[in-house]
């Protein structure tokens, strides 16, 4: 016999290093066995393992491991946080969700970034305001929540007088892993930062990208679920620049981390994020998922004539279409992009231009950004 | 292109107990200092003056059994300052009331003088970076991001310096009573003397602890372990130089230099005159009373530097 069910959400408890809740839907199988019970080596599932729990009523439940039941929940939840430096209110009751995946944080400087991510670690109390992290609650279980998170702070900050591989070793040790584990881990982790013999040396003879390296690889020493990245590519070449971003790629869609990526640098946040956050003046201006804000941008084609354009724009606006000159010479036509493209070609031949170029616009998150943070300067 | 890469690997093991933090940053501290040689040479230097005590126990222990040796034991004794009221101790006739009192002399004597004055060079080495550095180089966040408290931090640190301090004070110490039973005739000497022990590591405590909360503070003041450095031996010289102008004056040079204890109210401006008499109650030398004030100076400096230290650490958190 086998059946279905779907398991309503318990208690939350934790399983190895990360903590879960039972809310997936729990798939039944049948089984001989009477109640058996069968974890993977120490006790711990890996990622995507399944944990069998069977019972002598012939089925047992089958649940995937802590880190795939928590895709479908917000791992960060805030409600109305409000931060407080005497007079200056770096943030001005913020609530936001954040869920599996890789999430943008951005805004200008002084927008409330670091305070934030400072409220997330619990190096600072809020004034205001409540929250989980993992299903633990914020301000009254901050040591828990650290031993869950790896920073990267932006600050160029190193333990003096120890070498690179030292370094994780203490670091992995302060996240309570076993001296000797600690070290093994942390060259596992160097293997995996390409970072090679430099590794014995000390770390105040680093260039600044070595140092950014060596943050970057001490925030995964002891494999926490939620990774927050200041800065992470921010003094690194583009080779080291695109080799960090396809680290962060893998360590969130295969190894199911989930990432908080502060930084100013756009291109960066859109080649790997799925969702963005946009702080300014302390406030939540955008939170929403990138396919969502580029979804709600209004169509258009982009077009590039060679010689004199005003035929063709005379052209389209007899026929209704609203078209906007951008910078070297190219027009924004906006409506659905499949029929304007046609209209395009049409217009082009009657006023007898040449198009160099078409192509649909490309709405960059850089746009969102500037609109958004524009909005709050003006009425600043 | 690599022919085998195995990327990044979860990590599925045990966790150790969480309690023993600051154990990995005292760790840490223990092997940085290790590495200077200038440090090595002092703790080496430290256990010299043990072998003059050890010298002194030995004489002791003789004239408790032999009459001939106490001329020589209370000469020996006299060289170490020892105070009137043992001067004229017979070893021979009552050696279980003269070893205890003799011993504790010893100890209380090998802690304050030799060892004080090696601590006050070996702390001005250990501890000014401990701090300095980490605020130099920005390390908080990374220490705090971790699940560490600050007092672990703090407690990691000092329990650094006290690990050397130990070194040189209390281990010797110990050493030298463990010297001492050997060479005594029974073995029953331990039952007449075995508070001596516990009054070794009051007294350590005693050397310890306010002084390396002193030393940390000034390192946590400034990102020059250098300045940190400077201001710790300052304190120090200048005490001592005011204690002794301040005596001179009121006592007169000659008086001054033949009883240096004599005046105990100037003794309070000196950091060296503070501990020794605090360390004195400890080996039962002065009463509670005696030491309400040099201890309540002790209690204070230790309590506002670690209000200080607790603040600087929090300091980078806040901005």
């Amino acid at each position: 016999m086998t059946c279905r069910f779907k398991k309503k959400p318990a208690t939350a408890f934790q399983i190895g290093a990360g903590l879960s809740r039972i809310d997936a839907p729990a798939k039944l199988m049948p089984v001989d066995a009477a109640l058996r019970f069968s974890p993977t080596r120490q006790g711990h599932a890996g990622p995507g393992q399944i944990r069998r729990f069977s019972f002598p009523v012939r089925f047992s439940i089958e649940f995937p491991s802590a880190e795939i039941r928590q895709m479908n929940d917000a791992l960060i939840e805030l409600h109305e946080i409000v931060k407080n430096y005497g007079p200056i209110r770096a943030l001005d009751h913020v609530s936001l969700s954040i869920r599996p995946g890789i999430t943008g944080l951005l805004g200008p400087n002084g927008a409330g970034k670091s305070t934030l991510i400072k409220v997330l670690l619990g190096l600072l109390r809020t004034s205001s305001g409540s929250g989980q992290i993992l299903g633990y609650q914020l301000g009254s279980q901050q040591r828990k929540i650290r031993s869950l998170i790896g920073y990267m702070p932006e600050d160029d900050c190193f333990l003096a007088g120890i070498s690179g591989v030292e370094s994780m070793q203490f670091m992995a040790r302060l996240s309570c892993l076993p001296a000797r584990e600690g070290l093994r881990r942390s060259h596992e982790i160097l293997d995996f930062c390409g970072m090679e013999q430099d590794r014995y040396r000390l770390v105040e003879t680093y260039s600044t990208g070595m140092r950014q390296k060596l943050r970057f690889a001490q925030a995964l020493v002891h494999d926490p679920p939620l990774l927050i990245l200041d800065e992470p590519t921010s003094g690194l070449d583009p080779v080291e620049r695109e080799a960090t971003l396809n680290r962060i790629r893998i360590l969130a869609t295969q190894h199911g981390k989930t990432v908080i990526l502060c930084t100013h640098i756009l291109p960066d946040v859109q080649a790997v994020s799925q969702a963005v956050i946009i702080l300014a003046q302390g406030k939540v201006l955008v939170s929403d998922s990138l396919e969502n804000l580029n979804r709600a941008r209004v169509p258009s084609l982009q077009v590039k004539l060679i010689g004199p354009a005003d035929p063709f724009l005379k052209g389209m606006q007899e026929r209704g279409k609203t078209v906007q000159m951008l910078d070297g010479g190219v027009l924004s036509i906006s409506g659905s992009t499949e029929e304007l493209a046609s209209l395009v070609w049409q217009v082009a031949e009657q006023t007898q231009s040449t198009i160099r170029l078409l192509q649909p616009s490309r709405t960059s998150l850089e746009e969102i950004f500037i609109q958004s943070v524009g909005g709050t300067r003006g009425a600043a | 292109m690599a022919l085998h890469d195995l990327g990044y690997r979860k990590w599925q093991g045990k966790l150790a107990p969480g309690g023993m933090r600051w154990a990995v940053i005292s760790g840490a501290a223990i092997r940085a200092a290790w590495k200077s040689q200038w440090i090595r040479r002092l703790l080496f230097l430290a256990f010299v003056p043990a072998f003059w005590y050890g010298l002194a126990f030995f004489f002791v222990e003789q004239a408790t059994q032999y009459p001939a040796w106490q001329r020589a034991a209370l000469d020996m004794l006299r060289t170490m300052d020892l105070p009137g009221h043992l001067r004229h101790i017979d070893l021979h006739q009552n050696p279980d009331a003269a070893r205890h009192q003799i011993w504790s002399f010893l100890l209380n004597s090998y802690i304050r003088n030799p060892q004080a004055v090696v601590m006050v060079l070996l702390i001005g080495l250990i501890a000014p970076p401990l701090i300095s550095q980490d605020l130099r180089s920005r390390a908080f966040l990374l220490y705090f991001s971790r699940p560490l408290t600050r007092g672990e931090y703090l407690l990691g640190k000092s329990a650094a310096v006290w690990a050397y301090l130990l070194l040189i004070s209390a281990v010797p110490a110990l050493l030298l009573y463990l010297m001492g039973v050997l060479l005594s005739p029974r073995i029953e000497v331990v039952a007449s003397t075995w508070d001596l022990p516990f009054r070794i590591v009051l007294a350590s405590c005693i050397l310890a602890i306010p002084t390396t909360s002193l030393a940390l503070m000034f390192s946590s003041l400034t990102q020059e372990s250098r300045y940190a450095a400077f201001a710790w031996f300052l304190v120090w010289i200048l005490g001592w130089l005011t204690f002794s102008i301040m005596q001179s004056v009121e006592m007169g040079v000659q008086q001054a230099a033949t009883q240096p204890d004599l005046h105990p109210r100037w003794s309070l401006v000196s950091p060296f005159h503070v501990l020794g008499r605090v360390q004195q109650w400890a080996f039962g030398f002065t009463s509670f009373e005696e030491i309400l004030v040099p201890g309540g100076i002790l209690l204070t400096v230790t309590g506002i530097s670690l209000a200080i230290l607790y603040h600087r650490i929090s300091a980078p958190m806040r901005m």
